[in-house]
C-alpha cells in the first residue's frame, strides 16, 4: 500500500487487532535501545480530549476506555522472542467520539542518548488481525533510520467499518513531540 | 594525511543507511594512532572473522596512519551481515572512514573502548551499508561474542 492510501479493514467479523513492535537487544556498549508503542485516539477535530485517549507504557495509560485498547507492558531492552511490546485494540469497543486511531512507535530518551531507529537492529512494527494475519508492517531500522519516533499508521472510522492507512511519518522529537501535536502536554 | 586534504563528502549519522554504487566498495580509513582493521561475518548463531585477500570478501592496503579497504559484495553471502571494525589494546583512536562512492564519511572520536564497529554491510534486495559506531569495552573478544 502507498502512504496515506486507505483500505477497509477485513476483520472477518472480529474487530480485534494487535499492534506488535519488536527489536533486537543491543550488542555494543552504552544505554540499551528502549522502543515504546503508543496509540492515540483522536476525535473528529484531530485532537485527544481526555487522558484515556492515549494508550502507552505509562501507568494510568495502559488500559484505556474500559479495555478497548490495552498495552501489555513496557519492554526496555528488546530481549523477548517475537514482539517485544504489544497493544491490543478492540475496534468494536472504541467510544463513538473517537474517529481515528494513530499508532506511534518511539525511542525512549532517544535525544539524550543520541539514538535513532537506524541504530536499532531488527526494529519493526506490525498490525495483526485477530487470526494472526499480518495487515501491515514496517522495517523501522531501514525506513525510519534517521528518526526517534514514527507515526506508523492510522485506523479511521468509516460508514462501512474501519479503514487502515499507512502514514510512516518520521519525527526527531520522540513521543513527546508527536503527542503534543494531538493535544497532550508531555510530562 | 589530514582530513582537509581529501574530499570526504557528507557526514553520516550513526545508524544511517546508504546504498553503495554497485560493485566493489572502497573505504579510506584514516587515523591518528595504530589500530587493526577487521571484517566479521555474523548471523543469529555465529560470528566469524573473515580472511582478507584479493579474492576474499575484503582486502586491506595499509599506509601510514591508515589503510584502504576494498569490500566485495560479490564475494559475500547474502544471509550474513558483515561488520568492518577496528580494535587496539589501549582504546580506539580517532577514525575517519570515507566511502568513495557515494562520497560520505563517518567520523568516530577516540574512545576508551578497545573495539569499534565502523560499518555494517548487508543485503536487502541490494547491498546496503549501515554507519554503525558501536563500541565494545571488552575489545575484539566482546565484539566477536556479541
Amino acid at each position: 500500500m502507498k502512504k496515506n492510501e486507505q483500505r477497509l479493514l477485513d476483520t472477518h467479523g472480529d474487530a480485534r487487532i494487535t499492534v506488535g513492535v519488536g527489536w533486537h537487544k543491543k550488542r555494543s556498549d552504552g544505554p540499551s535501545h528502549d522502543l515504546d508503542t503508543s496509540v492515540l485516539l483522536l476525535s473528529a477535530d484531530g485532537q485527544c480530549h481526555e487522558m484515556q485517549d492515549l494508550c502507552c507504557y505509562k501507568p494510568g495509560h495502559r488500559t484505556v476506555h474500559g479495555g478497548a485498547v490495552i498495552h501489555y507492558g513496557d519492554e526496555t531492552q528488546g530481549a523477548k522472542t517475537g514482539d517485544d511490546e504489544r497493544i491490543d485494540i478492540n475496534l468494536d469497543r472504541i467510544p463513538d467520539h473517537v474517529t481515528r486511531l494513530l499508532v506511534v512507535v518511539s525511542i525512549h530518551h532517544a535525544n539524550a542518548r543520541q539514538q535513532n531507529f537506524g541504530q536499532v537492529n531488527g526494529a519493526y512494527v506490525r498490525i495483526l488481525a485477530h487470526d494472526g494475519r499480518e495487515i501491515a508492517s514496517c522495517d523501522l531500522s531501514e525506513e525510519a533510520s534517521a528518526f526517534t519516533a514514527i507515526e506508523f499508521c492510522e485506523i479511521s472510522r468509516k460508514h462501512e467499518g474501519w479503514a487502515f492507512a499507512p502514514i510512516e511519518k518520521g519525527s526527531s522529537q520522540g513521543l513527546a513531540g508527536v503527542i503534543s501535536q494531538y493535544g497532550f502536554n508531555p510530562r | 594525511m589530514e582530513p582537509d586534504d581529501i574530499e570526504i563528502g557528507r557526514p553520516l549519522q550513526v545508524g544511517e543507511r546508504i546504498q553503495p554504487v554497485a560493485g566493489d566498495i572502497r573505504i579510506m580509513i584514516d587515523s591518528d594512532q595504530d589500530h587493526e582493521v577487521i571484517l566479521i561475518a555474523r548471523d543469529e548463531e555465529r560470528t566469524e572473522i573473515v580472511d582478507a585477500g584479493p579474492d576474499a570478501p575484503y582486502s586491506v592496503e595499509r599506509y601510514d596512519h591508515g589503510c584502504e579497504v576494498t569490500i566485495r559484495p560479490s564475494r559475500m553471502i547474502g544471509d550474513l551481515r558483515y561488520v568492518l571494525g577496528a580494535y587496539s589494546s589501549n582504546g580506539t583512536p580517532n577514525i575517519l572512514a570515507t566511502i568513495s562512492d557515494p562520497r560520505v564519511h563517518l567520523a568516530l572520536p577516540r574512545s576508551d573502548s578497545a573495539a569499534v564497529s565502523i560499518y555494517e554491510f548487508y543485503e536487502k534486495q541490494d547491498w546496503r551499508i549501515k554507519a554503525d559506531g558501536g563500541r565494545y569495552a571488552g575489545g575484539l573478544q566482546a565484539m566477536l561474542s556479541s
